[in-house]
Order: C-alpha cells, then sequence, then structure tokens
C-alpha cells in the first residue's frame, strides 16, 4: 500500500519537498533519521496523521514507510536487502503490458459518492424549467422519443425542490469552511430550508449503510447467497474470517480495506461483481478532487405554487448565503431546478413587460410623427392595452400557461393589433360620414386582413409542435380581438375626435407619402435592396440549421453559469446519454432494464459505447428477494456465536457492528412484502437520481458514454418500448431532421388555405400569383438577409416563417385591394394605403425588434427574424408590387 | 497520493499537534543523495495495523524503483497483489485471480 506515493525520489529537490508535504518532526539519532511529514493536499490531510519515512543519514537508504491515518490504524513498510542502482534491472520491471487482460475498471463504488456525482450532474441537472411555462419540451412534438425520455427525466429526477448552491474558493479549505458555515446557517432556519446537504449523508451515519448493504445482497440471486450462508455455518466461519484477515492484508483497494475492516464475515463480497466496491478517489457530488470547488444541495421544506414563489424562495436564500459567507474571494453559485425556474420565469416576465412597453411607446412615436394628434393616440394605446387584455383573458379560459414562445406573442398582437387602428385612422381622417359608414369601409380591408392572419394562426393547431399550437391561438385571438375592437370602439372614438377637432394641413410625413417623387426613389431604393439580398442569397447561400441546445437556453442565466462551473469542476456530462426507463411495476422496469443493460452490453462489444452505468445493480429483484429472505432472516439468530467467532477470528467487537445491523435489518425484513426499496435516509439519497416511483410509474435511470459519432445507432438500437437513451444534444439532432419537415408540411398547408382565401378575397387568378410571387421574393431575400447577418435556422425562427405568412402578407393584401378598388391605379392606391402600411410595418416590425433582446436565444432570433422579413415585406410590396401590377396590366391592355 | 486517500473514508478526525519548526538539513542532504540513486530494489515486511483488527498483519514483500516513472510493488509471498507503474499508469495484476486492470 502506499505505493501511489511512493515517487522515487520521493521529491525532485528540495523546494519540492517543501510545496508537496510540510514538515513536523525530525530526529536523528544513530545514523538514522526519523522524519515525519503531512502532504499539504487538504483531502489527504483529512484522512492522515503523518507519514514517517525512517532512512539512513549516510547511505541515504530508505529503512521504512509509514503511513499512519488519523483512526489510528496504520500502514507500515520497513525495508531490508536496499540495493541502490543494481546492475541487474530486473526484467520485470519492463513487463509486457500487452499481454495483460484489462478488465474495466468500474468506477465508483456503492458509496455512490462518484456515481452520484455523475447522477447529480447529469444532464440532468442541467435543464428542466418551470411553470411560466419555461419548460422547452412542452414547445416540442410530445410523439419524439427524445422528448417523451426527456419529460420523463425531468418530471421523476430533476429534484424540483433542491437548489444547488457551489462554492469555489481559492483554498480547500476556505471552500470547506464556507460549506460547513452555509450548511449551518440554513440549517437554523427551518422556515426556509428542510434539509441542507454538504457531505454525503454517510459521513454523518456509516451506519446507515448498512441497510442500503442488507439490500443489495437480498437482490442477489439465490446461489451466491446459499454460498453465503454455508460461509457462515460453523465449520466455515473461521476460514471465512481467515480469509478477510489475508485480504486485508493484501488488499490494495481503500474501499475493500475500509468495508472488510467492519464486515468480517464479508457479507458485501457477493456484491463485487456488480461494480459497487470500486472507487474513484475524492471527487464526489460534493467536492471536486482538490477540494476548492464545493456544493451545497438545499431543499425547501415545500413545494412552489407558482414561478413567484420560487423566485421568492431563492432570493431569500441567496440573501441568506451572501449573508454568511462574506469572504469576497470566495464566489457562490446558485442553480438546480428553483434557480432556472427563478430565473428564466424572471427574464420571461421582464422579457414580456419591457417588449410590450417599448412596443407601445415606439407605436405611440410613430403614430405622433405621422399625425400630430395627442387623443388619438391616447384612444390607439388605450384600445391596445384593452385588446391584450382581452386577449389574454380569452387565451387564458384554454391555457393555464404562458410558454416562451408565448410570452413573445404579447408584442405581436400589439404590433399586429394596431395595424387595423392604423386603417381606421386614416380612413377617418377623409371620411365625413357617420360612424357606422366608416365601420362599413373598413370592414372588408380589415376582415379580409385580419381573416387571413387569424385563419393561418389557427391553422397552426394542425402543427404537432403544442408550442406553435399555444402560439397560433394566442396570436388567432388577439387578432380577432382587435379587429374587432378597432372596428367597434376605436373607430367611434376617432369619428368623435374629428367632429371636435378641426382639419389640420397634413404632417411632413403625410405630404412625403404624397409626392410621387417619394414613390420613384422607394422604388429604386427598394429594387437595389432585392437585388443585394438575392446576390447574398446566391454568393452565401441559404443560413445553416442550428438545432442545438444553444437556442433553447437565455442568454445570461446565473443558473447555467452555475451549471457551466460544476460541468467544469465535477462532471461534464454533456456528452452522455441518459437511459430512462419506465415501467408500470418493478417487474417490468427490470425486465427492461436487463434488455437494455444487454443492448449495451452489445453495443460496447461493437464498439458504439465507451461505458456505460445503469441502475440495474440498485433495482428490487422480487424473485430473489423471496427466495433468499428465508435463507438469510434467520441469521439474526445467531449473532452471538458469529460475534464470538470473528473476535477469535482477531477482530474487534466494533468490528462487527456492520455485519449485526445487517443481519438484524434481513430478519426486520422477514414479513415485509415483496419486492423490498430501501428507505433510510442515507439510501434514500442515493437511489433519489437512480430510481423513481410516483404516480403509478417506476423510473430507472442510466448514464452512457457514448463513441462520439455513434449516438444516433445507439439510440436506434437501446430504445424501445418504456425504454428511451435521450440527451440534449441527442435531442438537438432529433428536432434537425423532424422540425424542418414539420415545418415544411404546415407551411405548404398554411400557403394553401392563404390562398384559397385570397382567391374568394380578389376573385382574379392575376392578383393571387402575384401575391404569391411577392410573398416567394420577400422569402428570398430574408434567407439572404439573414446569410449576410450571420443568422442560422433554428426551431423559433422557423416559427417566424409561419408569422411572416400570417403577418407579412396583409401589406401585399391590402394593396392589392386597393389596387382593384382605384381599378388599377397605382399612384392612387400607393397614396391611400402608403402611409397605413408604412406605420403597419414599423410597428410591427418594433414590435418583433423588441424581442430581440429578449433573453432566451431562440425567442430573440425569432424576433430578429420577423422583424427583418416584415421590413423587407413591407418595402417590396409597396414599393414594387405596384409597379409590377402596372407592368402586367399595360402589357395586357396593350 | 490520491489513490490511498479514501482508504480511510470511514474514519474520523483528530486534530494535527504542531510543533517548533524542525531542523530539515539530513533531509535536504537525504535529497541531494537521492540525485545519484537511479534504480532501488528492496525486500520490506508490510505491517497493517488496522483499528477493526486485534493484532496487526505482516505481509512480506518486494519492490523495484526503476527511475522516477517505473515502479514494481509485490505483496505476499508468493505475490499475491502485484502494482506496476508505467508513467503515469498504474496497473493492478492478482495473480490468483489471473486478473490485471488499469488503477
Amino acid at each position: 500500500m502506499g505505493f501511489a506515493m511512493m515517487n522515487f525520489p520521493i521529491a525532485r529537490d528540495f523546494a519540492d519537498f517543501n510545496r508537496q508535504f510540510e514538515t513536523l518532526a525530525v530526529s536523528v539519532a544513530d545514523n538514522r533519521c526519523h522524519l515525519e511529514i503531512l502532504p499539504r493536499d487538504a483531502q489527504a490531510k483529512k484522512l492522515l496523521e503523518a507519514i514517517k519515512i525512517d532512512f539512513e543519514t549516510v547511505s541515504g537508504h530508505l529503512l521504512s514507510f509509514e503511513l499512519a491515518t488519523r483512526d489510528g490504524s496504520s500502514m507500515r513498510s520497513d525495508f531490508t536487502n536496499v540495493r541502490l542502482n543494481p546492475e541487474d534491472r530486473p526484467a520485470r520491471v519492463r513487463l509486457r503490458f500487452h499481454r495483460l487482460r484489462d478488465r474495466r475498471w468500474k468506477e465508483l463504488g456503492f458509496a455512490g459518492s462518484g456515481s452520484s456525482s455523475r447522477w447529480c450532474c447529469s444532464p440532468a441537472r442541467g435543464l428542466s424549467h418551470i411553470s411560466f411555462n419555461v419548460d422547452i419540451l412542452k414547445l416540442l412534438p410530445t410523439h419524439l422519443p427524445q422528448v417523451k425520455g426527456l419529460s420523463l427525466f425531468l418530471k421523476h429526477f430533476a429534484q424540483p425542490n433542491e437548489l444547488i448552491v457551489t462554492i469555489e474558493a481559492a483554498t480547500p479549505e476556505a471552500a470547506d469552511t464556507a460549506a460547513d458555515a452555509l450548511s449551518e446557517a440554513f440549517g437554523k432556519r427551518p422556515d426556509l430550508v428542510q434539509r441542507a446537504v454538504a457531505r454525503a449523508p454517510w459521513e454523518k451515519r456509516p451506519a446507515d449503510l448498512s441497510e442500503l448493504l442488507a439490500y443489495l445482497v437480498l437482490n442477489q440471486p439465490p446461489e451466491k447467497i446459499r454460498a453465503l450462508v454455508a460461509s457462515l455455518s460453523s465449520d466455515q466461519a473461521d476460514a471465512t474470517l481467515q480469509a478477510s484477515v489475508e485480504k486485508l492484508g493484501e488488499s490494495i483497494s481503500p474501499q475493500e480495506v475500509a468495508l472488510l475492516s467492519y464486515d468480517p464475515y464479508n457479507l458485501a463480497g457477493v456484491l463485487n461483481e456488480s461494480g459497487f466496491l470500486s472507487g474513484n478517489g475524492q471527487q464526489s457530488e460534493f467536492s471536486s478532487a482538490d477540494g476548492t470547488f464545493r456544493i451545497v444541495y438545499v431543499v425547501s421544506p415545500h413545494g412552489f405554487v407558482n414561478y413567484k414563489a420560487a423566485i421568492a424562495w431563492v432570493k431569500q436564500i441567496r440573501q441568506l448565503a451572501h449573508g454568511t459567507v462574506r469572504d469576497p474571494a470566495i464566489h457562490l453559485g446558485f442553480t438546480g431546478e428553483p434557480a432556472f425556474v427563478a430565473d428564466i420565469s424572471g427574464s420571461m416576465e421582464w422579457d414580456m413587460m419591457s417588449s410590450g412597453f417599448v412596443t407601445l411607446l415606439v407605436i405611440a412615436l410613430i403614430f405622433w410623427l405621422c399625425y400630430r394628434r395627442a387623443r388619438p393616440l391616447f384612444d390607439l394605446q388605450a384600445m391596445l392595452v384593452l385588446i391584450f387584455t382581452l386577449s389574454l383573458a380569452a387565451a387564458g379560459l384554454f391555457l393555464n400557461q404562458l410558454t416562451v414562445i408565448g410570452v413573445g406573442c404579447a408584442a405581436i398582437m400589439i404590433g399586429l393589433s394596431v395595424d387595423y387602428g392604423y386603417f381606421v385612422y386614416q380612413r377617418s381622417i377623409s371620411h365625413h360620414g357617420t360612424v357606422g359608414e366608416l365601420q362599413r369601409q373598413c370592414v372588408r380591408n380589415i376582415a379580409w386582413t385580419s381573416g387571413t392572419t387569424a385563419a393561418v394562426f389557427f391553422a397552426l393547431n394542425f402543427s404537432s409542435l403544442p408550442g406553435l399550437s399555444q402560439l397560433g391561438n394566442l396570436v388567432g385571438i388577439g387578432v380577432v380581438i382587435g379587429a374587432i375592437v378597432m372596428l367597434t370602439v376605436y373607430a367611434r372614438l376617432t369619428m368623435r375626435f374629428h367632429r371636435r377637432e378641426e382639419a389640420r394641413p397634413p404632417s411632413v410625413v403625410e405630404r412625403l407619402f404624397a409626392t410621387p417623387g417619394f414613390w420613384q426613389k422607394g422604388a429604386v431604393l427598394a429594387t437595389a435592396i432585392v437585388i443585394f439580398l438575392l446576390g447574398a442569397l446566391l454568393v452565401k447561400g441559404p443560413p445553416p440549421p442550428d438545432f442545438s441546445a444553444r437556442t433553447l437556453r437565455p442568454r445570461n442565466s446565473e443558473a447555467y453559469t452555475a451549471l457551466d462551473r460544476i460541468y467544469a469542476r465535477l462532471t461534464d456530462d454533456r456528452d452522455m446519454l441518459s437511459l430512462v426507463i419506465a415501467g408500470k411495476d418493478e417487474g417490468e422496469a427490470l425486465k427492461r432494464l436487463r434488455t437494455a443493460e444487454a443492448s449495451l452490453a452489445a453495443a460496447e462489444a461493437h464498439g458504439d459505447v465507451k461505458s456505460f452505468r445503469t441502475a440495474l445493480p440498485l433495482w428490487p429483484v422480487a424473485i430473489n428477494q423471496r427466495a433468499n429472505l428465508p435463507l438469510l432472516a434467520p441469521l439474526a439468530g445467531e449473532i452471538s456465536r458469529l460475534r464470538e467467532r470473528a473476535i477469535a477470528g482477531g477482530f474487534k467487537d466494533e468490528a462487527f457492528v456492520l455485519d449485526e445491523a445487517i443481519f438484524r435489518q434481513w430478519a426486520a425484513w422477514a414479513t415485509a412484502p415483496t419486492p423490498i426499496w430501501p428507505d433510510n435516509e442515507t439510501s434514500r439519497w442515493i437511489f433519489r437520481r437512480v430510481a423513481s416511483k410516483a404516480d403509478g410509474q417506476f423510473l430507472a435511470l442510466g448514464m452512457v458514454t457514448p463513441m462520439p459519432g455513434h449516438e444516433d445507432e445507439l439510440t436506434a438500437r437501446v430504445q424501445s418500448d418504456g425504454t428511451w437513451l435521450v440527451s440534449w444534444n441527442q435531442l438537438g439532432r432529433e428536432l434537425r431532421h423532424v422540425i424542418p419537415r414539420e415545418f415544411k408540411h404546415v407551411i405548404m398547408a398554411l400557403s394553401g388555405i392563404v390562398i384559397v382565401l385570397l382567391a374568394l378575397a380578389f376573385r382574379s387568378l392575376r392578383a393571387v400569383g402575384l401575391f404569391v410571387v411577392t410573398t416567394a421574393l420577400v422569402l428570398a431575400c430574408l434567407a439572404g438577409a439573414m446569410s449576410l447577418l450571420g443568422m442560422s435556422w433554428n426551431f423559433f425562427n422557423l416559427a417566424a416563417l409561419l408569422l411572416l405568412l400570417g403577418t407579412g402578407t396583409d401589406y401585399s393584401i391590402l394593396l392589392l385591394l386597393a389596387l382593384t378598388r382605384n381599378g388599377g391605379n397605382a399612384p392612387a392606391a400607393q397614396r391611400e394605403l402608403g402611409l397605413v402600411i408604412c406605420l403597419c410595418a414599423c410597428s410591427a416590425s418594433s414590435g418583433f425588434g423588441t424581442i430581440s433582446w429578449a433573453n432566451h436565444v431562440g425567442l430573440a432570433s425569432l424576433g430578429q427574424t420577423c422583424a427583418l422579413g416584415l421590413i423587407i415585406d413591407a418595402l417590396i410590396s409597396l414599393f414594387l408590387l405596384p409597379k409590377v401590377w402596372t407592368l402586367i396590366h399595360k402589357r395586357t391592355a396593350g | 497520493m490520491r489513490l490511498l486517500l479514501p482508504f480511510l473514508c470511514l474514519l474520523c478526525a483528530v486534530p494535527v499537534f504542531a510543533s517548533e519548526p524542525p531542523d530539515l538539513t539530513p533531509v535536504k542532504k537525504w535529497l541531494t543523495k537521492q540525485d545519484d540513486l537511479h534504480t532501488v530494489q528492496a525486500d520490506f515486511t508490510q505491517t497493517r495495523a488496522l483499528r477493526a483488527l486485534r493484532s496487526p498483519i505482516a505481509t512480506p514483500g518486494h519492490i523495484w524503483f526503476g527511475g522516477s516513472d517505473t515502479l514494481r510493488w509485490e505483496l505476499g509471498e508468493p505475490a499475491k497483489t502485484i502494482v506496476i507503474r508505467k508513467g503515469d499508469t498504474y496497473f493492478l495484476i492478482q495473480p490468483v485471480k489471473k486478473e490485471s486492470r488499469t488503477l
């Protein structure tokens, strides 16, 4: 033992020695120096009391090397027959390694420290969001295996009430002190914290492990248990104890020595093959290997009613933590479910409020610039607030939660509804009749534009994407309500205003739009822009797709930053796949676990998997438990004999404590119904990220490290009924295949609906054709602009295409209707609607533009794409469409 | 070093005693002498005094240091546990079980 630190020489030089060790004592007597040192490594200091070295002062020969531990144990090597620089270097040192049969070193022990760090840092950690609702999976098609599997994973293993506090300090001592201080401070606030865990529960109460050990042995095949029981019989007990003593003298496995010291009958020996009794050092779910990064798990005493409750709780915990750890050199981070809820919901709330407010402000500015009228402006703003409130109230009848896309709709609804207000106001300026007449004049245009828009958005219900359906319903409702409010209420208010107010001369903007030169120059500019964007599309190609998890997360989130630190300092499992297995009972889940284990073993042999670990060794095996209990339970009656033999075999009385507790546990389970689950605090802590039983469902988890590039094959091989192999990256890959196809179908269906509606409205094939060409040109230019700006397609801005189809098309529809109304007179149509369309485009694009700075990356890209698309649409519809119309009609006339 | 640390994972701690800065001249000399050493061979007797056992366990062994990154460590007579270091990699060989693995 101790070979790992027996470097030769022990240090390169004295400086290196001082860097590594603290010298406790040096004494010289009879040409013999006795040196006592202690490693400076904090983790080593916790366990070691001293390293004692004896050497000859003249020859420098090493005489002895001893590791003295803090529990009073020691391991000493006394050297004899020392030969320095012997000429006969043993050939055996240059061992032929390739002959060795290398077995996979199963990491991590039953004590669960390392394995739980994987469970804990699992991708799982990372991402289940809340009930604003920020759960991105709520936006995605539920029939996708990745979505199903991840949803189950998040539902059962995401620990919604558990906040993870990270501590980063310069030294392990500082991190340790901070973790203990936090744990103590949280412990004093039972109103705020149900439990704060800074160390593995079994460190405080090692005896608690007896339940888990008893359970694991109980799960083993009966033939193993029969052999175990035989090894405890009167005639074999002494040999069993002797074998344990020999093992204690030879083993180099720290876990084995530690466990065997308290398990003289080697009851845990039957678990060896299941890979429980191996370990990976000090790294755990609580601390990095160097001890400078620590984690405290803080559990709320109650569930959170809504996101505001989560925000408030996280804020209180944060304040308490910062009040406790005041050292500026120690950095605290907060992550886990409640932190994600607080971060994302808070930013969603802010995004919705700020984008709505800014949109209203921009609309007010635009209106004022164009018309210079305060009263209609205030009325318009009041109408928008009314529409927004009514829409949300109506949506609330059938929607419990707003998704992240729904949040973006707030600004969109305002941006769209204001269009109808502008139209009504513009028409009211030159209207001298009654309110009813004005309404009749406006209804056709507004009905067609709002009708097509609402139809398009409601048709999103045909999509299998729940997020799009919600967006469609929200905007559809908003548009219908907007049209009704503007026609009924705002028309009345504008007419009342015009009757009271005297006519004013047109504003600068109105005069500008009435100038033919403006339209000429605008057409030239629009043509140049279109040519430029099409050229960019040709040169740079269409924007690339990006369905990675990046677009599904917020831009700035402390919870994500802290999670990234966990990835960096503890375990980065982002490339791992989570094996999620569900069953209606333990038996079904076990069957599926075994199948998955076999598939993974085959995949490992095939080279698709680097390593894997499933919950199989922890899963209850009812049939084994039923067969083993009659064999194991009676052992409690033999405790006295077994204790006596253990003492006679060289063990101290205290060494029998663990085995005794195990015997008693089996006796306690003798009459319990099977399958039996372990239930004490330590067991629950270990099982919480591995197995779950809730809502009549039994779930087991596993972690798989695939060979890079083999993920798809592996997923296809392992995934089956009730078994999923999932990760956020894998979800991205699946979306990359599914979403474009889904959008293609939805866009084609929506285009069909719009064309049919327009055919009814225009009753002209030529007008419909012109509309189709205009829309195609808009989309091509948008793709060019996106390529030029380095943007990519993702799930969110693909939805922007649908929005464009519903909103941007209004401009061409309005203009085509005006052209029809004015007998094909393009300048007249432009004069009539130019300003309105320009106002609409500015308002809607400002509505979308305001969500460009949303914290959510995907939502922001939706806003940018829509704003860009609407501006392009307005340019083409206003300046080029009338020209083309005139050209076509001249040719026809000719 | 780190492989050794979890060894005592169930055990509790007592404070480390402090002392006056000792005279480290013999240590300096010893470390300087080690510069001249390239390989070392030795027999040893390992004595494990474990808290759970009433008496220590003594096991004979043999060790070869073949430079700063080569080690062969055998415990038992005949060897029941062999550890070989090659660079930063440690291999564990258990002849009785006919097994080897990387540590």
